[in-house]
C-alpha cells in the first residue's frame, strides 16, 4: 500500500481530517500497489509514443503547414486523465489511420510544397538527395540520422523515384517513411541503457526533445538542437536558459491552454449534448464555451505566469458577442469585465458547468467531485468501490435539484462523502447545466450557500464565487495543481516520483511558488529530469 | 469531458491463459505455426485453428444492445416460451418475420453482472466497457474479440482481423465502445455502411484499378520495410520493461503487411448501400429516421463478410434508440419518459407492468436486429459456426444498474455449448461475472485458460461458466 498511501499523504494533508471514516476509507483493495511499492523513486528508462496533438504539431512543423491530423486518429490513452503519458502505444487500429494519414500528408507535401521542402531540388546538385535526408532526418527524429538509417532512406528514395515520378515519387516515399517512423513517434528517454536497476542520463539530444516536448509539446528547434550538439543541455544552467527562451514564444500558450482543458475536463465538451427541448440554444453556443475557456487561459496564464490564483480568480472573461449575451455582460473581448456578475476565473465559465452537468440537470456532484479531485487532490472513491449500488433521484417538477440531492446526506452509507461533496458542489447551482445563471429552478429560489469541513475547519460560502476566492488562496490548492502540471509534463503520475518533485518545488522562493512556468523551469533543472532507471517489466 | 477513460500506471496483465500442449501439436502439425503476441507481452505458443463440430473455422461475434430490459419481460416462461405476448425475446421465435425459429440457437443467460466494471465504478452508461473486456475503466487487456483475432493470432488468415461496426455512434468515449486493444485504445468504428462496404468488397475484391492497386502495394510495402527496421533497431536500445509496448507495434505493422499481401478471393460481393437511402448517418438527438435502414444494412454486410472469409471477428455496437423516433408507440424522449420510469418488481414491491411493456418495445427491436443477423447467418449456412455474443451495459435501466445485464449467447456456437436453453445464473451473493462467460469463448478458441479481464479481485476473472455445457 505504501505508494498509495504516499500519495494521499502527501496531497491530501489538508483534508485528511475533514471528510468522514467513509470517504477516507481506501477501497478494500487497491490494485497495483505492491508493483508501485517495489519500484524506484525515478523516472524509468523509456519509449514515450506522442499524443496526437504533439504528433500533429510535429508532422506540421516538419512539413511547413498545418496539418489537421490529431482528430484523425483514434483517441489517446489516458493516464490520470491526461493524453501525454508513456502508456500510449501503437495499436494496430491507430497504425492503420497513422499510416493513412502519413501518406496523405506527404502526397501534399510534395505536391505543394517540394521547393520549399527540398530547396536544392530546383538546383539539381548531385548531393541534393542525400543532404535532404540527413536533414529532413535530423528534424524528424530530433537527432543525426545514424548510418542504417541513412542508407534505408535513400534506397527506399531510389525505389520511390524508380516508380515513375523521379524526385517526386522519392521524396514522397521518403517522407512517407518518416512520418510513421518509430523514430518520430516516439520520445526516446533511454541514455546510455544498462542492465535493470542501473541509473542512466539522457543523452544531450534526449534532453533536447524531453525539455522541448515538456515546454512546448512539440519538436526540439534548430537552436536547441545546437545546443544538444553542443552539449550546452548538460548543465542545469544551459536547461534553463532554453527553457526561458521557449517560455517566453507565444505559441508556447498552446501547450498550457491544452494541459490546463484536459485537468479541466472540457476538451472532449464536443462530445457532451444536452437535452435539446430544454437546451434549445446549448449546440450553437458548445464551441464558442471551449473558444472562450481556451482565450481566457492563454490570457491569464500570460499575465498570472501560469498561477492557479490567477485562472480561479480572474475578474475578466475572454468572451465574443454570443458569450457576452449568454453572461450577460454589458461588454466583451478578451479582458471583459465580470464586475457585478457572479463569475470570475475558471470554474464559473461555462464550459466547465456544462461538462460537469448531466443532459438535463446540473449534477452537484460531479461538481464537488471535480474540486475534491482537481483542486484539493484528495481521493472520491466511487459508490461501487464502497458496494453502495445509486439510485439516481429522479426528476421531478416539484424540488429543485438540491432537495432530490439531500437524500444522499439522510443516507448514512451516502453522506459520509457526499456531505461534503454536495455541498461543494451545490455552490454551483447558481448555474445551470449549460452554465447560465439562474435564481430559480422550478419557480423555487436556489439556495448556494455551503458550509463544509475542510482543513478541519468550518467554512461557509455563499456561492461558488466565494469558494473559488477561497480556493484561489490557498496553498495546498496551488501545490495539487501543480502536481496535476507534474504530471502533464513529465508524462508520468507514479506517486513517488511526485514526492520528490514537491520536495524541489519546495525549494522555490515563496514569489515563485505560484507559477507553472516555475515549476516547470525546476523540474527541467533538477536531475529528476535527466536521470533515468533501467526497469525489468 | 465528465467521461474520460481514466488508465492507471499498471502494467499489462495476461487476460487469457496458455494454451495445452494438445492444441500447441495440431497447430504445429496441421496448419503451421502462427505466433501471436500475448497479453503479458511475450510472444505466445501458437493457437490450434478453432473449429466448430461441423470442422469448419469458428466466428464470434459480438453485439451491444443499448440500455437494459424489463426483466419481467425478458425472461422465458415456462418450457422455455419465449413468444409469449410481448415477450422481449419473441424475435427469436418468429418464423413469420425471420423465416425458421432460431429458439434452439439460443441460450438466455439470466444473472450475468459487469463485476469487473463495477468494481472500480465502470458502471452504467459506461458499463460496455466491460463487457468484451472483462474489466473496468482501470483495466488495459484487449476486448476478446481483439485478443482472439490480433494477439492469438486468430485472425491472421483473414484479410480483416477483425471488424468493428456500430450504428449511428463513432464517438471514442467511455460508454460508447465495446472493442479495445492492448492498452486501452478504443477500436475505430466504422458507422456507415458505404464505409463498411468499400473498405470489405472495394477494389481488392472487385479487381478495379488493378494497376494502380499493385503500384500502391509496392510502394507500400518499400515504406513498410523501412518502418520495420527502425522498430527492430529501436526494440534492440529499450529496455526490458518496454518490450509489451514496441511489440504491439511490431504486430500492427504485420497487419498491414497481411493488406498488402492480401490474395484477392472469389466471392460474390453484395451490391453496394445506396447512400441516399440515408443521408445521416450519426445520431444527433433529433429523430433518426435512417438508423433502421443502417442497421439492416450493417448487418446483411457483415453477414456476407463472414460467409466471405473476409472476417472471423466482429463487434456490433447497436444504437442508442432513446431519441430515435422510430417506434410510433413510444414517446419521443424515450430516455426520460421510458427507460428511466421502468420500475421493476421486486421482491418488496410490485412494481408497475404499462412500464415494463413500454421498455420491451424498444428491447424487442434490438433483438429483432440480432435474429435478423442470424438469419443471414443462417442462409449462408455458417449459422453453427458462429457464436454470438449479445449484451448490454445496464440491467436495470432505472437504476443504471451494471448487474443482471441481459445476455445471450446464440448461433451453433460449433457446438461447444448447449444451445435451446435458459440458465438462472443469480446467486445468493449476487450475480456470475460474465468474465466466465468470456473464459468459456476464450476456451471454444482453443486457448486453454482460466481467466479473462482484470480485476484485483482474482475471483471476478477466474474460472470457466460451466453451466453452458449442459
Amino acid at each position: 500500500m505504501g505508494g498509495l498511501h504516499l500519495a494521499a499523504a502527501v496531497g491530501a494533508l489538508f483534508l485528511a481530517a475533514s471528510l468522514g471514516p467513509g470517504c477516507n476509507r481506501a477501497p478494500a483493495r487497491s490494485p497495483g500497489s505492491a508493483e508501485r511499492a517495489q519500484q524506484g523513486n525515478l523516472i524509468p528508462a523509456r519509449v514515450r509514443r506522442l499524443s496526437n496533438v504533439e504528433y500533429e504539431r510535429t508532422v506540421s512543423e516538419l512539413v511547413g503547414a498545418t496539418e489537421n491530423i490529431a482528430a484523425r486518429l483514434p483517441p489517446d490513452v489516458r493516464q490520470e486523465g491526461y493524453t501525454v503519458n508513456a502508456d500510449q502505444a501503437v495499436p494496430a487500429a491507430w497504425n492503420e489511420r497513422l499510416a493513412a494519414v502519413a501518406r496523405e500528408v506527404a502526397h501534399r507535401a510534395v505536391e505543394q510544397r517540394l521547393d520549399r521542402l527540398a530547396p536544392c531540388a530546383k538546383s539539381g546538385a548531385p548531393s541534393c538527395v542525400e543532404e535532404w535526408i540527413d536533414t529532413l532526418g535530423r528534424r524528424a527524429y530530433r537527432r543525426p540520422l545514424d548510418p542504417a538509417e541513412r542508407s534505408d532512406l535513400r534506397a527506399a528514395f531510389t525505389a520511390g523515384a524508380a516508380d515513375g515520378r523521379g524526385l517526386a515519387g522519392g521524396a514522397e516515399v521518403v517522407l512517407t517513411i518518416v512520418l510513421q517512423s518509430p523514430n518520430l513517434l516516439y520520445v526516446t528517454e533511454l541514455g546510455q541503457g544498462g542492465p535493470p536497476g542501473t541509473v542512466t542520463r539522457l543523452t544531450p539530444y534526449e534532453i533536447a526533445s524531453a525539455l522541448s516536448y515538456a515546454v512546448r509539446g512539440g519538436p526540439p528547434d534548430d537552436e536547441l538542437l545546437a545546443a544538444a550538439s553542443s552539449g550546452t543541455l548538460i548543465s542545469a544552467d544551459g536547461r534553463e536558459t532554453h527553457a526561458r527562451r521557449l517560455l517566453g514564444l507565444s505559441e508556447t500558450r498552446h501547450h498550457f491552454r491544452r494541459f490546463v482543458l484536459e485537468w479541466l475536463e472540457v476538451d472532449g465538451l464536443q462530445l457532451t449534448a444536452k437535452n435539446e427541448q430544454l437546451f434549445p440554444g446549448y449546440e450553437a453556443l458548445e464551441p464558442r464555451m471551449l473558444a472562450e475557456t481556451s482565450a481566457f487561459v492563454d490570457e491569464a496564464m500570460v499575465y498570472g505566469r501560469g498561477s492557479i490564483r490567477a485562472l480561479l480568480d480572474a475578474n475578466f472573461a475572454s468572451v465574443d458577442p454570443p458569450m457576452a449575451r449568454f453572461y450577460q455582460l454589458r461588454t466583451w473581448g478578451p479582458r471583459a469585465s465580470l464586475a457585478g456578475s457572479r463569475r470570475a476565473g475558471l470554474v464559473q465559465q461555462a464550459s466547465f458547468l456544462a461538462a460537469h452537468a448531466h443532459e438535463d440537470s446540473t449534477s452537484p456532484v460531479k461538481r464537488g467531485d471535480f474540486v475534491m479531485r482537481k483542486l484539493l487532490c484528495s481521493k472520491v472513491p466511487r459508490p461501487a468501490e464502497l458496494g453502495i449500488e445509486v439510485k439516481i433521484p429522479p426528476s421531478t417538477s416539484a424540488r429543485t435539484t438540491r432537495e432530490r440531492f439531500s437524500a444522499h446526506v439522510e443516507d448514512a452509507a451516502c453522506s459520509s462523502c457526499h456531505a461534503t461533496l454536495d455541498a461543494l458542489g451545490y455552490t454551483f447551482e447558481g448555474f445551470d447545466a449549460m452554465g447560465a445563471a439562474r435564481a430559480k429552478e422550478n419557480g423555487k429560489e436556489i439556495d448556494t450557500a455551503a458550509r463544509v469541513k475542510l482543513g478541519g475547519e468550518v467554512r461557509t460560502f455563499a456561492d461558488s464565487l466565494e469558494l473559488s476566492r477561497w480556493l484561489a488562496r490557498e496553498p495546498a490548492v496551488s501545490e495539487c495543481f501543480a502536481r496535476h502540471a507534474f504530471r502533464y509534463f513529465s508524462a508520468q503520475s507514479d506517486p513517488r516520483i511526485e514526492a520528490k518533485f514537491l520536495e524541489l518545488r519546495r525549494s522555490l522562493p515563496a514569489d515563485s511558488s505560484d507559477s507553472l512556468f516555475e515549476d516547470l523551469v525546476v523540474y527541467l533543472k533538477s536531475d529528476l529530469f535527466i536521470e533515468r532507471e533501467v526497469r525489468a517489466p | 469531458m465528465s467521461r474520460i477513460d481514466r488508465v492507471t500506471r499498471r502494467g499489462l496483465r495476461p487476460a487469457c491463459g496458455r494454451v495445452t500442449r494438445r492444441s500447441l501439436l495440431a497447430a504445429l502439425g496441421a496448419t503451421g505455426a502462427l505466433v501471436g503476441l500475448g497479453s503479458d507481452g511475450t510472444a505466445s505458443p501458437p493457437v490450434a485453428r478453432p473449429v466448430g463440430a461441423s470442422g469448419r473455422p469458428l466466428r464470434f461475434v459480438a453485439v451491444y444492445t443499448p440500455h437494459g430490459r424489463a426483466h419481467e419481460l425478458w425472461q422465458p416462461r415456462k418450457g422455455f416460451d419465449i413468444a409469449y405476448s410481448d415477450a422481449i425475446l419473441r424475435p427469436f421465435d418468429d418464423p413469420a418475420t425471420h423465416g425458421k425459429t432460431f429458439k434452439d440457437r439460443i441460450l438466455v443467460l439470466d444473472g450475468v453482472d459487469l463485476s469487473a466494471g463495477i468494481a472500480v465504478g465502470t458502471t452504467g452508461h459506461d458499463g460496455s466497457r466491460a463487457i468484451l473486456t472483462g474489466s473496468g475503466s482501470d483495466g488495459k487487456n484487449a476486448s476478446i474479440d481483439q485478443y482472439l483475432a490480433v494477439e492469438k493470432g486468430l485472425g491472421a488468415d483473414t484479410p480483416h482481423s477483425t471488424v468493428v461496426l456500430a450504428v449511428g455512434n463513432d464517438q471514442s468515449a467511455l460508454g460508447a465502445n465495446v472493442s479495445y486493444a492492448a492498452g486501452g485504445t478504443p477500436i475505430p468504428k466504422w458507422i456507415d455502411p458505404a464505409q463498411t462496404f468499400a473498405e470489405l468488397f472495394g477494389s481488392a475484391l472487385t479487381g478495379a484499378g488493378r494497376e494502380e492497386l499493385e503500384r500502391q502495394r509496392r510502394i507500400g510495402k518499400s515504406v513498410l520495410d523501412v518502418v520495420q527496421h527502425d522498430l527492430a533497431r529501436l526494440q534492440q536500445r529499450a529496455p526490458s520493461s518496454e518490450r509489451t509496448k514496441l511489440e504491439q507495434h511490431q504486430s500492427a505493422l504485420r497487419e498491414i503487411e497481411k493488406r498488402l499481401t492480401a490474395v484477392e478471393r472469389k466471392c460474390a460481393a453484395p451490391p453496394p448501400p445506396d447512400p441516399s437511402r440515408f443521408s445521416k448517418v450519426r445520431g444527433y438527438g433529433g429523430g433518426e429516421p435512417y438508423f433502421d435502414t443502417i442497421t439492416n444494412l450493417q448487418i446483411d454486410l457483415l453477414a456476407r463478410a463472414l460467409a466471405c472469409d473476409l472476417t472471423r471477428f466482429a463487434t456490433v455496437f447497436l444504437a442508442d434508440l432513446t431519441r430515435s423516433h422510430l417506434f410510433a408507440e413510444l414517446p419521443d424522449d424515450i430516455h426520460n419518459e421510458v427507460v428511466h420510469r421502468y420500475d421493476a418488481r421486486t421482491e418488496k414491491h410490485s412494481g408497475t407492468p404499462a412500464t415494463w411493456h413500454s421498455l420491451a418495445v424498444q428491447n424487442r427491436y434490438g433483438y429483432s436486429k440480432v435474429a435478423r443477423l442470424m438469419q443471414r447467418l443462417d442462409e449462408a449456412g455458417i449459422l453453427d459456426d458462429v457464436i454470438v455474443y449479445v449484451s448490454s451495459d445496464m440491467g436495470d435501466p432505472a437504476r443504471h444498474s451494471s448487474r443482471s445485464v441481459p445476455t445471450l449467447l446464440a448461433g451453433g456456437c460449433g457446438g461447444h455449448f448447449k444451445m435451446g436453453r435458459y440458465l438462472d445464473l443469480r446467486r445468493a451473493s449476487g450475480g456470475t461475472p460474465n468474465n466466465r462467460i468470456l473464459v468459456s469463448i476464450c476456451q471454444a478458441f482453443g486457448v486453454t485458460t482460466n481467466r479473462f479481464g482484470h480485476s484485483a479481485d482474482a475471483e471476478i476473472v477466474t474460472g470457466r461458466l460451466d453451466e453452458l455445457y449442459g
